[in-house]
């Protein structure tokens, strides 16, 4: 029997919801995202004091919800009598951008990588294959430490150490995913129709890879931002008195017992962004996975 | 007789061999001869049937006639000159092929429009308007309705995937298009709309056909030329009038007698036949004809 | 009566509404028996069988007034009943041999787990057996292949597994799935020859599912033709062949390339392509691509059996059905 089913074939065409908007997960996910991003960028606007300015006679005061929590701090202050709604504002930023600029370096070392050794196999895959093995030998978490400590730490020090050092998953799938699109008829097609490499691979190929370096990106976005929320918190992440989500979690932990909302409110905010970012990824590849019946 | 015999040759095959090496053993290597010391010759015009079976070397015989596969020994000619003194474009102007399975020949991510004009833009031809317009004519040439011109590949049947695949050989006006089983993966009842569509298309664009096919019925009906092939070997070579009314080839003998035709109550053929008789590689005599 | 089923309805949910896969089918085999579905992609032959071993996927709902094995109902059985009646009394084959053996055991090992999954016999009485059968169904040296896995042999070999495999237990009824769609030609008649002979020796029932006209007319005793989930047309080989009725059937005749037909002429083809079953359907399937529809095809139309002729779906009179099929398949018909 020929393996394809046409009688399966759409209904008549009734308007209903795009399929986006049909997923939950995407949705939650989205507007979760669009919250924290819009804090990001609209921090300026909506902080009610420079992150940055100390208030020695306004130390740990506690957020509204508690007895003796003010107006004039709905969320608090730190131990240096900084504004917390301030400083989480503007630490959205910092997370964001950090996560953001990780997955794209990371995005664009690996996908080469990864294309180029499943398009062209042999011994091109044998040399990136064991590019890819010899990262994954290295723990990203010392390699990361030793390189800080050898720089001193900065943002751009942190964002190129990350971005350098995650890229291994999106080579891996891009090599699999390259290696079953390429014996594919369409790219014989194109062949057959005078196609270049290039054209091959840009027409071709990363069409069908777009899912999965979606799906990968908000992966290492994730990863990324909880590193860097890791690395704050040995002290050798983002330097102070930049406000990160994750550094707030470090300057918080000597607080844990008696002001535990110093690293409750980061902590969950931290919490709430990666799960966004997971559920939109796992939308979009349910979502633009293509239009098949079959 | 075909009539052909006085059109010119647009593509031969001269000892044609194409050797696969199987193991990557340091020391043994085991070779695979795929296909084994082939000619043949293609007239303007012809409609040439390759049949056989699966490991018989017909796939690697046409890919070899697109240039996507080089001869291990021999050489093929397209217009009497070497297929390795065209390049690769300007071979695709003259030779395309239509592929077996319309699901996996057709990029999931495009729409049938632009699907239909890729070759266009990779040869560069025309302005982005012309070669839409151009897609439209073609979408109209296959016969399918030109609201299918922004769907993607997943909302079509298997026979309007084949039409596109048709359309987009033809983008580039070829004047020989080899066919790789193009009704195997359809229901019988739209392969009879596809193959209708290939008789149409020849004459309307002057096309010359390699069809390639293990369904004799279909290449008894479509063609002017059959070569049979067994174990990487063309073992009949002839008119089909000739092939189909009397073959002197046993394995030709057997691959007639396994064709399911409807016969009731006639029961299964018995084909039975030793797969190692050296008997069955021997060509049949070379043809009187041409 | 081997297998009785009367009006089989399988609905499948989906995201875009109900789809009516098979709809109210009935039929029966005997011992002895080859009864032939034939139908194109999607026409829901596949299910049939599927729904007959109680393997439909999970979301499917199954209906049936009847649904008897040796006069054993089906519908309120057990899964464990089932488990035990599948396999044993009944087997099913496949299309594609390679998905449908393990590769990770050898052939040996996984003829002799069936039978020893129903029976009570000692690994060397199942060995013994499995070394029969794989003689029987022309495999040669068969002591050696017990020892070897799916992936060792070819196509032909493999399916030839799968058919002994399914005669382990030795059951009453056989249900073949496109069993030799994906061989090459020699094979495929070598194996339904073999087929044949098998079921005439065990005296067992064949359901044999196709999309070849060609096979159908040379193997069946019965015929049942599926359109989009309904039987249009059933009755003996001979009649169905030798007087077509339905519109379908007289279509799927004149439309394969044949040595009798003129060639590089048109060949008849049908218009148009299957209709979607999902959601409310009505009238007859056929009507958008039947060259003799008529306002009255809007209507649903029962299968039915006017005297002097075999059950068939269509509002034609027999003897209008016999002039079309003159018409479109020549004097012979």
């Amino acid at each position: 029997m020929p393996a394809h089913s046409d009688a399966a074939s759409a209904p008549a065409a009734a308007w209903r919801m795009p399929r986006w908007a049909r997923h939950s997960g995407l949705v939650a996910g989205g507007i979760i995202l669009a919250i924290i991003f819009l804090m990001g960028l609209l921090a300026p606007v909506l902080a009610p004091y420079n992150p940055y300015d100390q208030n020695l006679l306004a130390r740990i005061v506690p957020p509204i919800w508690h007895e003796t929590g003010t107006w004039a701090h709905p969320l608090g202050t730190d131990h240096l009598g900084r504004d917390y709604l301030s400083r989480l504002l503007y630490g959205a930023r910092v997370s964001v951008f950090i996560g953001v600029t990780v997955a794209f370096v990371s995005g664009i070392i690996g996908t080469v990588l990864g294309v180029t050794a499943g398009y062209f196999g042999g011994k091109t895959d044998t040399v990136i294959s064991f590019i890819i093995t010899a990262r994954l030998a290295l723990p990203v978490i010392l390699v990361a430490l030793a390189v800080v400590a050898l720089f001193g730490s900065s943002l751009s020090v942190v964002v190129g150490v990350l971005g350098l050092l995650l890229w291994d998953r999106f080579a891996l799938v891009m090599r699999a995913t390259t290696q079953q699109i390429r014996d594919a008829d369409f790219v014989m097609a194109a062949k057959v129709q005078g196609a270049s490499t290039w054209q091959i691979i840009m027409q071709e190929i990363m069409p069908n890879l777009a899912t999965n370096i979606t799906v990968v990106a908000t992966l290492e976005i994730a990863q990324a931002i909880v590193l860097e929320a890791a690395l704050s918190f040995l002290g050798l992440g983002v330097p102070p008195p930049l406000p990160s989500w994750g550094l707030m979690l470090a300057e918080g932990k000597s607080f844990i017992l008696f002001d535990p909302w110093l690293i409750t409110i980061p902590g969950m905010l931290l919490f709430g962004l990666v799960l966004a970012i997971n559920l939109v990824g796992d939308g979009l590849r349910d979502v633009t996975a293509p239009d098949s019946r079959n | 007789m075909s009539g052909l015999e006085n059109h010119p040759v647009v593509l031969e095959m001269r000892d044609v061999t194409r050797t696969f090496r199987l193991s990557r053993g340091w020391l043994r290597r085991e070779m695979l001869t795929a296909v084994d010391n082939v000619s043949l010759q293609l007239r303007k015009g012809d409609v040439l049937g390759i049949v056989g079976e699966s490991g018989s070397g017909k796939t690697t015989l046409s890919k070899m006639m697109l240039g996507l596969l080089a001869p291990s020994a021999g050489e093929v000619l397209l217009d009497g000159k070497p297929l390795t003194s065209f390049d690769r474009r300007a071979l695709a102007r003259r030779i395309q092929f239509v592929f077996q399975d319309p699901y996996s020949s057709l990029n999931p991510r495009g729409s049938i429009g632009a699907i239909i004009a890729q070759p266009l833009r990779i040869h560069g031809i025309g302005t982005r308007a012309e070669r839409e317009k151009r897609a439209r004519e073609l979408l109209d040439v296959v016969g399918l309705p030109s609201r299918l011109f922004d769907s993607s590949p997943g909302q079509l049947s298997g026979g309007q995937r084949q039409r596109v695949v048709i359309a987009r050989a033809l983008a580039l006006r070829p004047d020989i298009l080899v066919c790789d089983e193009p009704t195997s993966a359809l229901d019988v009842s739209v392969q009879a709309q596809i193959l209708n569509l290939l008789l149409d298309l020849r004459k309307e664009f002057d096309l010359t056909y390699v069809l390639v096919s293990h369904n004799l019925t279909v290449i008894e009906h479509m063609t002017t030329e059959v070569a049979v092939m067994y174990l990487g070997r063309i073992v009949e070579l002839a008119d089909a009038e000739n092939l189909f009314g009397n073959s002197s080839h046993p394995y030709t003998k057997i691959l007639l007698r396994s064709a399911m035709t409807i016969a009731p109550g006639a029961g299964i053929p018995d084909v039975e036949f030793d797969r190692g008789d050296p008997a069955f590689r021997v060509p049949a005599a070379a043809r009187q004809s041409r | 009566m081997l297998l009785d089923v009367q009006d089989l309805t399988i609905d499948i949910p989906t995201a875009s509404g109900v789809l009516h896969a098979v709809q109210g089918i009935s039929f029966s085999v005997d011992e002895g028996e080859t009864l032939c579905i034939v139908g194109e992609s999607g026409c829901g032959k596949s299910l049939t069988a599927l729904a007959v071993m109680d393997l439909l996927p999970r979301r499917a709902i199954r209906a049936a007034t009847s649904l008897a094995f040796s006069g054993r109902d089906l519908r309120g059985l057990s899964r464990e009943a089932m488990n035990r009646l599948r396999g044993d009394r009944i087997a099913m084959i496949f299309q594609e041999p390679m998905t449908s053996l393990n590769p990770v055991f050898t052939i040996g090992d996984q003829m002799i787990d069936v039978l020893r999954q129903h029976r009570k016999v000692s690994r060397r009485e199942a060995r013994d057996r499995a070394v029969y059968l794989l003689d029987k169904v022309g495999i040669s040296s068969p002591e050696a292949r017990l020892a070897q896995y799916p992936h060792q042999l070819s196509g032909g070999l493999r399916q030839r597994v799968m058919i002994a495999m399914a005669l382990m237990c030795d059951p009453k009824l056989i249900l073949a799935d496109e069993p030799t769609t994906a061989l090459d030609v020699t094979i495929q008649a070598e194996l339904l020859r073999l087929l044949m002979a098998l079921q005439q020796e065990f005296g067992m029932g064949l359901v044999l599912i196709t999309h070849d006209l060609g096979i159908v007319s040379r193997m069946a005793d019965k015929v049942a033709v599926m359109y989009a989930g309904q039987i249009v047309e059933s009755g003996t080989a001979e009649t169905i062949f030798n007087d077509p009725l339905h519109p379908y059937t007289q279509g799927l005749m004149a439309c394969l390339p044949a040595p009798e037909r003129q060639r590089m002429q048109h060949l008849k083809a049908i218009p148009g392509a299957v209709p979607a079953l999902v959601g409310a359907i009505e009238g007859c399937r056929f009507r958008g691509r039947c060259a003799h529809a008529q306002p009255v095809c809007e209507r649903d139309v029962a299968l039915r059996e006017p005297a002097g002729a075999h059950p068939y779906r269509c509002v034609l009179p027999a003897e209008t059905s016999r002039d079309n099929a003159r018409a479109v398949l020549g004097a012979g018909a």
